[in-house]
């Protein structure tokens, strides 16, 4: 269970202080934003900051092309709500997606060369549109995918120096990413941040706020927010499940179900742009499909459905990967289930990590064994 | 303050009294679906079902009212035992903007003594964030528990050998043909089986209560069904604590009579019951008796 500590300071005084002693430390300051509500907070909270003491601080936001249209219309609001005070960084370009619901195109090169008629929207002309690194130092983290959306990042980062990167990053939202990326100071005594290298690091200002603190914060300063999140309310949808990211992806493809109804036009260009929208788009709930909760009747366990997701999955390059990967696991129906899930949605990335443990079923039926 | 077992009446009078002796401007009343409630006082009273108050059109009108001279009366909310609930969470948003808190309960726990640290935290937060239960704590705040002393009673219904052999080979099937099913469903399944069994021990001018309406008898009801007060005879337990204790709270039954069978499944149901029935009265024993 998350523990909460209370202190007489509010998180808005805090996280005021906070910023400020970034400013104070560092010349060159970098928000990320990606158009949802914290990073709309902390954008206008470091701006509000650079504004007072009259500086530019850089809004980066690294565009996915496959986004609701609503993203592209907030970021372009925060970085036009101090434009003496904001240096633009928009990216826009090559780079790949994992595309959870197409095993056909699993991948999605954002901004692809020569398929500019089929883009989702055109590229602005204020954008950055190449590469702005050393190419001869540029990294990849896995060959296999080739130049990802944390490439684009990791290289940015690294061609900066002394920068501090602001990240709208809350513990409450994920525990384990917080404690991952707060166990050590990442700058002089500070906690709430990463090192990185060249004397940058990247700070989460608004790691201690709550749900409600951001919503309040917005209400209060009147922001605008993205469309999307009064959409998903209008429609009913729980707290925890009102969220704005990527629509392609292995974690964000549920967005898809509603995207119609939210967006049609996006829908209608995404449709053209890349296979399986139309699959995410109907099954993307279905417990059977996409979400790999139950099994289909035609298998009698998860462990056959597993091999023969794995029999047939369609890309050569691939399979060894989730070979090399299910080769390390137990051979239960417990983790088969999850290994059946990396498979439908072409996760070969690893980004929804499996449990591999004893099946807790087992457990259960054996008690039931032993009383009855 | 935290009042548990208390009559609709009593509630009233505690209410009356903490009225009468702070300065309220308004009271909130969060109340579960099954068991609405309606209170007189002298100052404006809102009652919200406790699901609803995780709405916005609730979440920041409330937050916004609610202050310190705010009454938040939660009646009958003990509806999970995490800790980290939504609602529950919520709730706790709303209760530490004012120091004006009445926690109204039929039991002191659903399962465990553990639970009970739910309604502490209704209370007081910051104090019990993160602790186990402590019988102590009965005494260190403003608790007051009026015991509903449940009596188990098991009425033997007579099964043949064959009756035996067939429940052992049903048995055997389930566990044999579990597949990818929880394993749960077993021992719901053999609880149904055994109920079937007990058809005969059924009277015409008695009330019963079963899981569903395979009896097709007009005095078998449902746990769903049962609504009010009425003295009612079990065939199936409800395979949920909570939904077993809310039908308790509905009935006012303070004398549990089970149809029984020799059959290991009612052994074992009548087991778990005995044992929550012990676990609510060292709870009751620990305790400041209402007076």
């Amino acid at each position: 269970m998350l523990k909460q500590v209370y202190i007489p300071e509010n998180v808005l005084e805090s996280t005021r202080k906070r910023i400020a002693y970034i400013f104070d430390e560092f010349e060159n300051i970098i928000v990320s934003v990606s158009g949802g509500k914290d990073s709309t907070t902390l954008a206008h909270l470091a701006l509000t900051e650079a504004n007072r003491r009259r500086r530019k601080i850089g809004v980066f936001f690294l565009d996915e092309e496959a986004v609701y249209d609503s993203t592209v219309k907030q970021v372009d609001y925060l970085m036009s709500m101090f434009p003496e005070n904001t240096v633009r960084l928009w990216f826009q370009m090559e780079f790949k997606l994992t595309n959870a619901v197409s095993l056909t195109e699993g991948q999605m090169i954002c901004w692809e060369a020569g398929k500019h008629k089929i883009w989702m929207r055109s590229k602005r002309a204020d954008s950055i549109q190449h590469k702005p690194w050393d190419r001869a130092k540029e990294t990849i983290r896995d060959r296999n995918k080739g130049f990802g959306f944390y490439d684009v990042i990791d290289n940015f980062q690294h061609s900066r120096c002394n920068t501090a990167f602001l990240v709208g990053l809350r513990a409450t939202e994920s525990m384990n990413r917080w404690r991952a990326v707060a166990k050590n100071p990442g700058y002089k005594d500070v906690y709430w941040c990463t090192k990185m290298p060249n004397e940058c690091a990247a700070f989460y200002p608004l790691y201690d706020w709550n749900f409600h603190d951001i919503w309040k914060y917005i209400y209060d300063q009147k922001l605008q927010y993205s469309k999307i999140y009064d959409y998903m309310y209008k429609k009913g949808m729980g707290l925890q499940e009102i969220r704005v990211s990527s629509l392609i992806h292995e974690k964000s493809f549920k967005a898809l179900v509603e995207l119609p109804e939210f967006e049609p036009d996006t829908y209608n260009r995404l449709l053209k742009r890349i296979n399986g929208i139309s699959i995410g788009n109907l099954y993307g709930k279905d417990r059977k499909m996409l979400r790999v909760q139950k099994l289909p009747k035609n298998f009698k366990t998860w462990l056959e459905y597993r091999d023969f997701l794995l029999q047939t999955y369609p890309d050569p390059g691939k399979k060894p990967i989730f070979e090399r990967r299910f080769a390390r696991h137990l051979n239960n129906n417990h983790v088969a289930r999850q290994q059946c899930r990396q498979l439908v949605l072409n996760d070969y990335e690893n980004n929804l990590p499996v449990k591999n443990e004893p099946d807790p079923r087992e457990e259960i039926k054996k008690k039931w064994m032993e009383l009855l | 303050m935290i009042r548990i077992g208390l009559s609709h009446r009593e509630k009233q009078r505690e209410i009356d009294s903490y009225l009468q002796s702070h300065d309220i401007k308004k009271a909130y009343c969060f109340y579960f679906k099954k068991f609405p409630v309606k209170y007189k006082a002298d100052c404006d009273i809102e009652y919200i079902e406790y699901s609803d108050i995780i709405m916005y059109k609730f979440f920041y009108r409330l937050l916004e009212e609610i202050d310190n001279k705010s009454l938040i009366i939660l009646d009958g909310c003990l509806r999970t035992q995490n800790r980290s609930d939504l609602t529950y969470n919520c709730a706790h948003h709303y209760l530490n903007q004012t120091p004006h808190r009445m926690i109204f309960e039929y039991f002191p726990m659903i399962e465990t003594k553990e639970d009970f640290m739910i309604l502490l935290d209704f209370e007081n937060k910051g104090k019990y964030k993160g602790k186990g239960f402590d019988y102590a704590y009965l005494q260190m705040e403003d608790i007051r528990i009026k015991p509903v002393k449940i009596k188990v009673e098991t009425v033997n219904v007579e099964i043949t050998g064959k009756d035996q052999e067939h429940y052992e080979a049903r048995k055997q099937h389930l566990f044999d043909a579990l597949g990818n099913k929880d394993p749960d469903t077993v021992p719901r399944s053999l609880q149904l089986f055994a109920g079937d069994l007990k058809k005969k021990a059924i009277e015409p001018d008695k009330l019963y209560v079963a899981r569903n309406k395979r009896f097709g008898l007009d005095n078998v009801l449902t746990y769903d069904e049962i609504t009010g007060r009425g003295d009612y005879i079990v065939i199936d337990t409800h395979f949920r604590r909570l939904n077993f204790n809310d039908f308790l709270k509905a009935t006012g039954m303070t004398k549990v009579r089970h149809l029984s069978t020799v059959l290991s499944i009612d052994t074992v149901l009548v087991n778990e019951l005995m044992k929550w029935k012990a676990r609510l009265e060292a709870i009751y024993a620990q305790a400041s008796i209402y007076p």
